[in-house]
């Protein structure tokens, strides 16, 4: 039976897909059978994260309505065997997709899949309600941002109303050199205002950025540590974090910090 | 002088503290209903409760007014 774990964070752009992909590619890597979901109907972008908008046949919409079988609409990824995608659909009219419907996809693929990752839509409203349905464990994705911090603790006050087994957060796109500064929230003052448990930090990395513009995973890009102590964490409870500030500290560190502020 | 980031989670704090507290007016009238009928229990009291909410760094200060003609009388109490 597979894990079936929704990656949500109410606020859009905090890098949920981004998140998706590379700690599900991350997962596959170690092994494991990981199914990619993209939920969010109408935009869809885990196709395009992932490379694979090309070979798009089918999508869950045809699943769900029965122009073919669920497993008939993954797309294998050329790079890792045991990592597919489920695409969404990028047409609008989802009058009869609900919640019951994509877990009943969800369902037929359960068997086949130790990890079933699922991309939820931006927002709270009936796409959220429906992503989250699904699931059986959330990981809700945060920024070191007011805004994002300021979402992810209405998102997580909503989650307590379903029956989630797990709810752990994950802070992306922190920088070290700002955060010893003083010029950026610290994780731990983020983990102490949701009082969420913290299963990984990801770091800004300007190459996840270039990478995701051609489909490419960051894997061996130097936020790919991060991603593995992620998926670590995620699959053994390791509890071991990224350190974010460490290339700062130092001799060497500081001059950096200092040459990255300057610059 | 609070570095950008103190200032950042100071701000992170009073804006969940706002949102959490989104109807003040009924936090207010509420906790005025229930002490009211606390201090009743105990003394006679001369005027209305007068409960005031300050926020400050993240935090909720109330201040509780009350003023009273008497103790009221409890009886004996048992050893």
């Amino acid at each position: 039976m597979a894990r079936k774990i929704v990656l949500t964070s109410g606020k859009g752009g905090v890098g949920k897909t981004t998140i998706c992909a590379n700690l599900g590619a991350t997962l596959a890597m170690l092994g494991f059978r990981v199914c990619l979901m993209d939920v969010d109907i109408g935009l869809n972008n885990l196709d395009v994260v992932m490379g694979i908008e090309n070979r798009v046949m089918f999508d869950i919409v045809d699943a769900i309505e029965g122009r073919c079988r669920a497993k008939q609409a993954l797309v294998q990824d050329n790079r890792i065997s045991s990592l597919y995608v489920m695409p969404s659909s990028h047409s609008y009219s989802y009058s009869n997709v609900n919640g019951e419907k994509i877990k009943k996809v969800i369902e037929d693929l359960d068997a086949s899949f130790d990890y079933i990752l699922i991309d939820c839509p931006a927002g709270v409203e009936a796409g959220f309600h429906r992503a989250v349905y699904c699931a059986n464990e959330a990981i809700v994705v945060v920024t070191p941002h007011i805004s994002s911090v300021r979402d992810a603790d209405k998102v997580l006050s909503i989650l307590s109303g379903y029956d989630l087994i797990h709810k752990s957060i994950v802070v992306n796109r922190i920088r070290g050199d700002l955060v010893l500064n003083g010029e950026m929230l610290e994780v731990e003052e983020i983990v102490k205002v949701l009082k969420t448990s913290l299963l990984g930090v990801i770091p800004e990395d300007d190459d996840i950025s270039a990478l995701s513009t051609v489909g490419g995973l960051a894997l061996s890009s130097q936020s790919g540590r991060a991603f593995a102590l992620l998926a670590e964490n995620l699959h053994e409870g390791t509890k071991k974090i990224y350190d974010y500030t460490m290339k700062y500290r130092g001799f060497f560190g500081n001059l950096r910090r200092n040459l990255k502020r300057k610059v | 002088m609070a570095t950008i980031a103190e200032i950042g989670t100071n701000r992170l704090i009073n804006v969940l503290v706002r949102d959490k507290n989104q109807s003040p007016a009924r936090t207010l009238a509420i906790l005025k209903s229930e002490i009211t009928s606390l201090l009743e229990s105990y003394l006679e009291l001369d005027d209305e409760v007068d409960i005031k909410m300050e926020q400050e760094r993240g935090r909720l200060t109330f201040k509780i007014s009350a003023t009273a003609v008497r103790v009221k009388d409890f009886g004996t109490v048992l050893d």
